[in-house]
């Protein structure tokens, strides 16, 4: 899940510089969601933004990560 | 392959795979980290093996690079500098792109995790590039540096550390394919208009490390089965996993476990033309399609992590709804497996 707090939004763009695919475009007065379903949840956007204004469900979406960090807990969170 | 070559194989997979991911193997040239001068960066026979064993294990991380700063052509100091991972094909990727060309390459030290995976788990980062830079006297050029970052990188690299630590980060190109060209250019812009592409070259790349993932996880069962259970089954898991990245888009589906689904449908209906044709026994026709609908699902959600389009909140999802239903599926493959006495060799 991604979203922008519109109110703490900027319109800087580092976000839409950021992101590997092009999911945020920057609008009249702040970034938004254009391409919701490409997200991957990378938390490129968030890492970047100097306004604190993404909100994303960072994580990595893999099936052996997502076994050994959420559900076995034997790894810390991150692939690899 | 008897069940003795199976176990062979297995154990001597096993060892060698040991042996090398706790090996930071340097290559012959490399420069010690933390040293303050660059050395060439040459690619020999040695290094495209390695690369070709590399690719061929991609998902198991074989051979590092020791981090340090590399010099590629002539240029000295004022060449350009690149950053990236210390994962082995990475950089051997890398130095064949842009081979010729006086570049510098900042080699940071990912235990051999490639850029994207390596940012993720926060060992690519702006702070890690600051180290290494400073280590290996980058930052005796001065401030104002230009580096030049793989854009895959910035899910761990904050721009705005870099900048207040004095260098100037510049967002480069996703793959080392585009380098030469971006290079060509004397102003070294911003690619941010780049988006990830999924296309079938990046598939078929990752067609036959994923089949050897497979091969070894299904040897595994063969051999902890003591050879009960049929090798047919180590080959059909092994295809399954070939075919799938390289259909990925034109499987009907959303999800990637639903993908698998069309596909193990399609291959069922093979082994029920098989069965039809008098070539299969009714008992073997039902372990096979159970296994291969089973696999094919559970290569679907495995190849989540091969991709560069999975997402995480969708794939636990798939993984909630899924993954219980490949176990349930493995399970009658198992019981029907033993009650009907179908599939052995």
């Amino acid at each position: 899940m991604i979203g922008i707090d519109q109110e703490k939004c900027t319109g800087c763009g580092v976000c839409a510089e950021v992101c590997p695919h092009r999911v945020l475009e920057v609008g009249d007065i702040a970034a938004v969601v254009a391409h919701e379903e490409r997200c991957i949840e990378c938390g490129a956007c968030q890492l970047n933004c100097p306004s604190d204004a993404v909100l994303v469900t960072k994580g990595t979406g893999c099936l052996i990560a997502i076994v050994k960090e959420d559900i076995l807990r034997i790894k810390e969170k991150g692939c690899g | 392959m008897a069940y003795r070559d199976a176990v062979i194989t297995f154990v001597v997979l096993a060892l060698v795979w040991n042996f090398l991911r706790h090996r930071k193997i340097p290559p012959p040239y490399s420069v010690m980290a933390g040293g303050n001068k660059t050395l060439p960066l040459r690619l020999g026979l040695v290094d495209h093996v390695k690369a070709l064993i590399s690719w061929v294990f991609l998902f198991m991380r074989v051979f590092w690079v020791r981090p340090g700063l590399y010099q590629i052509g002539s240029g000295g100091g004022q060449s350009p500098i690149l950053v990236t991972s210390n994962n082995f094909l990475t950089v051997f990727l890398l130095a064949k792109s842009i081979a010729g060309r006086p570049v510098r390459l900042l080699v940071l030290d990912t235990d051999g995790i490639n850029v994207w995976c390596a940012a993720s788990k926060g060992k690519f980062s702006a702070r890690e590039i600051i180290d290494k830079a400073g280590s290996s006297g980058l930052v005796a050029d001065g401030a104002g540096v230009k580096i030049i970052l793989p854009k895959l990188c910035l899910s761990g690299v904050n721009l705005a550390e870099l900048r207040r630590s004095g260098f100037v980060p510049v967002i480069g190109p996703l793959s080392a394919d585009q380098l030469p060209g971006y290079l060509d250019r004397a102003e070294f812009e911003n690619r941010d208009e780049d988006r990830v592409e999924f296309g079938l070259k990046a598939r078929v790349f990752t067609a036959l490390p994923t089949a050897v993932q497979f091969f070894l996880y299904f040897l595994g069962v063969y051999v902890l089965s003591l050879g009960t259970i049929s090798q047919v089954f180590v080959w059909i898991a092994t295809g399954i996993a070939f075919i799938y990245p390289v259909l990925f888009p034109w499987l009907p589906g959303t999800e990637f476990a639903t993908k698998g689904i069309s596909l193990g449908l399609l291959a069922a209906l093979a082994a029920a033309g098989l069965l039809m044709a008098g070539i299969l026994a009714p008992a073997t026709a039902l372990v096979m399609v159970l296994f291969i609908v089973a696999t094919s699902v559970f290569v679907g959600l495995s190849y989540t992590g091969n991709s560069p389009i999975s997402n995480y909140s969708r794939v636990r999802k798939e993984i909630a709804r899924y993954l219980p239903v490949v176990v349930l599926l493995y399970l009658l493959a198992v019981a029907a497996h033993l009650a009907l006495g179908g599939c052995r060799d």
